[in-house]
Parts: C-alpha cells; structure tokens; sequence
C-alpha cells in the first residue's frame, strides 16, 4: 500500500515536472527560431535583390541558412512550388507556414506576419519584394526582442511551478 | 489521518503557496500569485475548520452539551 | 508512553508553525488551532474518564447532579475560552482575544449564580 502511494506521488510529481519543463523549454526556444527565420528571410531577400535565381532555389538556400526548425518553412514551400500543379508561389508559402507552424514554436504573431508574405512573393516587381521582405524582417526583430524578454521572466517560473505543483498535488491527494 | 501526518500535509500546502507565490511575484504576475495564495488559505481552512467542528462537538459531549 | 506522542505533536506543530509565521500568518494561524484541536481529540478519552471518575465521586458525596453538571460545563467553557483566546493572541488579534474571555467570563458566571445561591442558603441555613 505504501509502495504505491509512493509510486503514485512520483509519477504525478514527474508528469507536472516535465510539463514545466516543457513549457519552459518552449520559451527557451523560440527566441533562436525568431532570429533563424529573419536569417532565412535576409538570404531570400538577397537572392531576390541581386540573384537572378528561381524562387525554388531561392527558397532552398534560405532554408539552409534558417536552420532545423524555422528552415521547413522554406524547405516546406520549396518543395510545394517544385511539385507544380498550378499553385502560387504565395499559396505555397501560405500553405507551408501552415503545415509547419506546429512542429515549431513560433506562435500567431510571428505566423500572421510570415502569412502576410504570401501575395508578394515572387508576384509583384522586385523593390517591392525587397520592401515587404525588409519590414518582415522588422517586425520578426521587435517580436525576437519581446520573446527574449518573455523568456527572462518565464523560463525559470515555468519550471518552478512545475515542480511545485506536483508537490502541491502529492500533499492534498496522499 | 488524525495524527502528526495532517500537521505536515497543513505545513507543506502553506510552504507550497509561500514559495509558489513568490516565484510568481518574481515573474512579474503578482496578481496570479495572490490568487494561489488565496486557493491555499481556503484548502488548508476547509481542512481546520472541519477538525474544528469536531473539537467543538467532543467539547459538548465531554462537558455535558453546553 | 502517551505523552511522548502528544509532546512530539506539540513540538513539531511549533516547529511548523514558527516557520509558516514568517511566509503566511494567516496558515500559521490555522496549523495551531489543528494542532490544538488534534491533541484534544486525541485525549479525548482521558478526560472522558476523568469526567466519569468526578461524577462517581460527587453522587458519593450526594452533591446535588444538576450542581456537578454546571461545574463540569464551566469547566468546558473555561478550557475552550482560554484555547481561543490564545490562539488568537498568538496569531496577535489580542483585542478580539479579549472580547472572547469576556464572553467566557460572563457565561461562567451565568452558569455559576445557581451555585452561589444554593451555598448562600446554606450558609444561612447554618446560621439560624
């Protein structure tokens, strides 16, 4: 009997402890994901501005340069526009962002701002591609700003409570 | 149940809440803080107040109802 | 070794509760007054027996019962006015511990006038 009120205090105290890690992992990692995308969006807007390369290529480079994550947008739409069938280089990207958005941990700001992208891309002249990929890179900076600050405050209070929830659970159930 | 356990379970819920609180206080949400500080107050107070009601009513019992 | 486990309950409850003094008070409060309680219930049946072994005595000594019940109940108040009082002081609401023993005071006295008045007969019955 004892042996298992003892088991059953470590699996809960283990369950809410690992979901505050989690929770603060995912602070942890979005500010490096941030910065990777504006990385990405610099090398496309380079590409644009002085390449002659297909978008295809284009995007391919950016998602080397963007890394793991926030690079399977690029990849993701890439790979969309190359299987042809019609679609937009805009409703690829549209589509990608979607496709991924969940296995990053990036949230609806940064996503609605990437979404915004889609009826310029590889549509309109050139400046003002380089235009709208600039101000995305902007605005991606101030949202970078605000996910390190966010992560200051809340990566270490996520894990606390974690832990001391679970405690607090083992104390009222024992 | 009625034993040195339950001043413990009291005293580790109270520790919970003190450290929770402050921890949350640190992350700037003061507000939320408060809020398990209360949540605390009224677990543990349901806790005594019911070991109060039965102190009571063994009183009665002891000393003849009163 | 009874006692043993009720002092242990004791100290430990003024370990705890000088630690939950300095975050939150107000558990502070609460844990002596589960502590208090706690340490009652378990003497309960003590006092019970003390209790039946006074009331044997006083039929012995053909004291009237009703007399031996207000004295037991004064007694009762006495014991839950002073614990209130305490826990109260401590947790330092010292005028509302004081409105308290002034209750208690009050109702033992009520309690008590039978008593006053049952002896006054006599005594002037002895003086006759």
């Amino acid at each position: 009997m004892l042996l298992a009120k003892v088991a059953g205090a470590v699996l809960v105290m283990g369950a809410t402890t690992c979901a505050g890690w989690q929770v603060a992992a995912r602070y942890a990692r979005r500010p490096g994901q941030l910065r990777d995308l504006q990385t990405g969006l610099a090398v496309l807007q380079t590409e644009v501005e002085y390449g002659a390369t297909p978008l295809p290529e284009a995007l391919q480079r950016a998602a080397r340069a963007a890394g793991p994550v926030a690079g399977q947008i690029f990849a993701e739409s890439a790979r969309r526009l190359a299987a042809g069938g019609g679609v937009t280089a805009g409703e690829c990207w549209e589509q990608a962002v979607e496709a991924v958005a969940d296995t990053t941990d990036l949230g609806p700001e940064e996503l609605s701002v990437l979404k915004a992208l889609a009826p310029v891309l590889g549509a309109s002249d050139r400046a003002d591609q380089i235009r709208h990929l600039q101000l995305a890179r902007h605005r991606l900076e101030s949202e970078e700003a605000r996910a390190r600050e966010e992560r200051q405050r809340y990566e270490r209070m996520a894990r606390y409570l974690g832990v001391l929830s679970g405690a607090a659970l083992v104390l009222i159930l024992i | 149940m009625l034993d040195v356990s339950l001043l413990f379970k009291i005293a580790g819920v109270g520790i919970i809440v003190a450290v929770m609180a402050t921890v949350l206080k640190q992350a700037g949400k003061d507000e939320q803080g408060q809020m398990v500080t209360l949540v605390g107050v009224l677990l543990v107070m349901m806790v005594v107040v019911s070991l109060l009601g039965k102190f009571f009513s063994l009183v009665r019992t002891t000393f003849m109802f009163q | 070794m009874e006692v043993v486990k009720i002092v242990g309950i004791g100290l430990v409850a003024g370990m705890l509760i000088s630690i939950l003094r300095q975050q939150k008070p107000e558990l502070a409060m609460q844990l002596s007054i589960a502590a208090a309680a706690l340490i009652f219930l378990l003497m309960v049946s003590r006092i019970m027996q003390v209790v039946d072994v006074m009331q044997t005595l006083s039929a012995r000594a053909q004291v009237d019962q009703a007399h031996m019940g207000a004295i037991l109940k004064i007694i009762g108040i006495a014991y839950v006015t002073d614990f209130g009082s305490q826990v109260l002081q401590d947790a330092g609401e010292r005028s509302v511990a004081s409105k308290v023993e002034m209750a208690g005071k009050i109702l033992i006295i009520l309690l008590a006038l039978p008593i006053l008045l049952a002896i006054l007969d006599t005594v002037l019955k002895l003086l006759e």
